[in-house]
């Protein structure tokens, strides 16, 4: 059995409980793409990305991370996440296993960035937060190249920067620069 | 910290708010957990439905309010809606997840609580107060950002309408016409599988079901074997559209304008806006039944009008612009019985959707 990380096992299972409860059910992509925009927010903080534990490349135009992918896998055979036809929902199994993490401190600044991201899509359609979660710099430029490397969020990085920086705000709320960064994408994929 | 630009407006939600208090992070804790559990009532309680005011108040230490009327325990919301259509006044806590009501409190006074968040939602339009500071949510189409549901149904109805029905791009749709090429009339053959209407209701529900971006965690289903209960059995609604996690319901009919020709290239019907008139009391008997059936479920009533009405003056066997996109902008004139349908907060106003034929000078 292939070991998965415990931020993997974690990760994936916070995202898919919001996900579920916010939009019913979820695709495992959306996964991808929730973890790897909460990358984005921890890098925006000052740390480095090796730290965030994961790394992502491009498939099907979502980011892929294999850990996280193993460990959706895991929780797809322990019965924490079952698949109804194209999307798939939270057991209530894996809502229970959840909880148990919730108290652990090892995971709080992993616990606010994750919620941070979900939260932030409330505000928005669903529609309109996966096509501008999607619209991100970094992901555009790493279809364009069209090749099997690691993703680099330095491009995303630099605009959330200079974006809150121009604002002027500070060492706040992760809910802020989420909030942030997903209505500077949203605008442009108005435009 | 100076304030954002004007173009974010959610997080001059988040600004304004925590600028109101002197400690920010307390505020949008706040926030966070009011976000969360609106979203969680609305799963109950479609904002769109409701008439009155609907007050969320989230104390920033989980403490009761000043309020002199006792708060009570709320054991089910959309019941105490339904029973309060005026104003219902809610309290949430961060660790227990009960809602607490409270009832005959005056609007001015809850707007003046203090180390409050206080969520208000009026007639289509949202607000945050803290302190005194009132904050506008950003407007959406009908109901509340949190309730997304019906949204997301007119969203996708109205993507149909300009992708799918404008120029029968659907190849179930395109069953409709006797004239696939040109467009000028629809086909009728006189019995069930031959009229327009079931291509219609295979095409939508196909759309629908596959709509999945939008419509998240929801089933499609077409009503013809299964009556709304309590009708008669031979008209029942064309589709009905359930929320796996919400207690939402939409009850789309289906109905189409214009003329027909049968398989032999005879002119069988004409169908005008008194169809269209028909098929909303149609609806109203389904939604009334559907209500008797179902009383603790939120009910979206919605009419779908193909439009393939033309002016038939041809030239050289073709439609002008002129004829063939006449009635493209005419909106249906209801009578005053059907307007006052419409009047019911669960009705939509009927979609309509102009199907356009190929049209020459």
């Amino acid at each position: 059995m292939i070991a998965v990380s415990k931020e993997s096992y974690f990760d994936s299972l916070f995202l898919a409980n919001k996900l579920d409860e916010y939009f019913s059910s979820f695709k495992l992509e959306e996964i991808h793409l929730f973890s790897y925009f909460s990358s984005l927010l921890y890098i925006s903080r000052g740390n480095p990305p090796s730290t965030w534990e994961h790394r992502y490349t491009i498939k099907d135009d979502y980011p892929f991370c294999v850990g996280i992918q193993e460990a959706l896998e895991r929780h797809i055979s322990v019965d924490n996440i079952s698949r109804s036809g194209d999307l798939y929902d939270i057991t209530g199994r894996g809502a229970h296993e959840i909880t148990n993490f919730l108290h652990l401190s090892m995971f709080k600044e992993r616990i606010d960035l994750l919620q941070a991201v979900c939260t932030s899509t409330v505000l928005l359609t669903y529609s309109t937060t996966i096509q501008s979660l999607l619209s991100s710099p970094d992901l555009v430029r790493s279809r364009v190249g069209s090749n099997r490397d690691w993703i680099h969020q330095d491009l995303s990085n630099d605009i959330l920067l200079k974006i809150l920086n121009d604002l002027g705000i500070e060492n706040v709320d992760p809910l802020i620069p989420a909030l942030t960064w997903l209505e500077h994408l949203s605008k442009r994929t108005e435009k | 910290m100076s304030s954002p630009d004007s173009q974010f407006l959610l997080l001059e939600l988040a600004f304004s708010l925590s600028r109101a208090h002197k400690n920010s992070s307390l505020v949008f804790k706040s926030f966070k957990a009011l976000i969360e559990d609106i979203v969680a009532i609305y799963k109950n309680i479609e904002p769109m439905n409701y008439s009155g005011t609907i007050y969320i108040i989230k104390h920033f230490l989980d403490s009761d309010t000043d309020f002199k009327v006792p708060m009570t325990l709320c054991h089910n919301v959309l019941q105490h809606s339904l029973q309060n259509p005026d104003e219902i006044v809610l309290h949430i806590f961060q660790e227990d997840l009960n809602i607490y009501i409270y009832e005959n409190e005056s609007a001015s006074r809850i707007e003046e609580l203090s180390e409050c968040l206080i969520y208000i939602y009026h007639n289509n339009a949202e607000r945050m107060i803290l302190n005194g500071t009132s904050v506008s949510l950003p407007r959406v189409l009908k109901g509340s950002t949190f309730s997304q549901y019906y949204i997301e149904l007119q969203t996708a109805l109205d993507y149909y309408r300009m992708n799918v029905v404008r120029f029968s791009s659907c190849e179930i749709l395109k069953n409709i016409w006797h004239d696939l090429d040109n467009r000028y009339y629809l086909e009728s053959n006189g019995s069930g599988n031959d009229e327009p209407e079931i291509h219609i209701q295979k095409s939508l529900r196909q759309f629908l079901s596959n709509y999945t971006s939008a419509l998240r965690g929801t089933t499609v289903d077409v009503e013809r074997e299964h009556n709304v209960i309590g009708t008669s059995s031979h008209k029942p609604v064309d589709l009905i559209v359930r929320w796996k996690d919400a207690n939402r319901v939409a009850l789309i009919e289906i109905k189409w304008l214009g003329k027909t020709k049968n398989r032999k290239g005879v002119i069988k019907g004409n169908n005008g806006v008194s169809r269209a008139i028909n098929g909303l009391n149609q609806l109203y008997g389904y939604y009334c039944k559907q209500k008797t059936d179902t009383p603790s479920c939120n009910i979206r009533a919605q009419l779908v009008v193909l439009d393939a009405r033309r002016l038939y003056e041809f030239a050289d066997g073709y439609l002008t612009s002129k004829c063939g996109l006449h009635f493209q902008n005419e909106e249906i004139v209801l009578t005053k019985a059907s307007e006052r349908i419409l009047e019911i907060t669960d009705f939509e106003r009927p979609a309509r959707m102009f199907a356009e034929p190929n049209c020459r000078g």
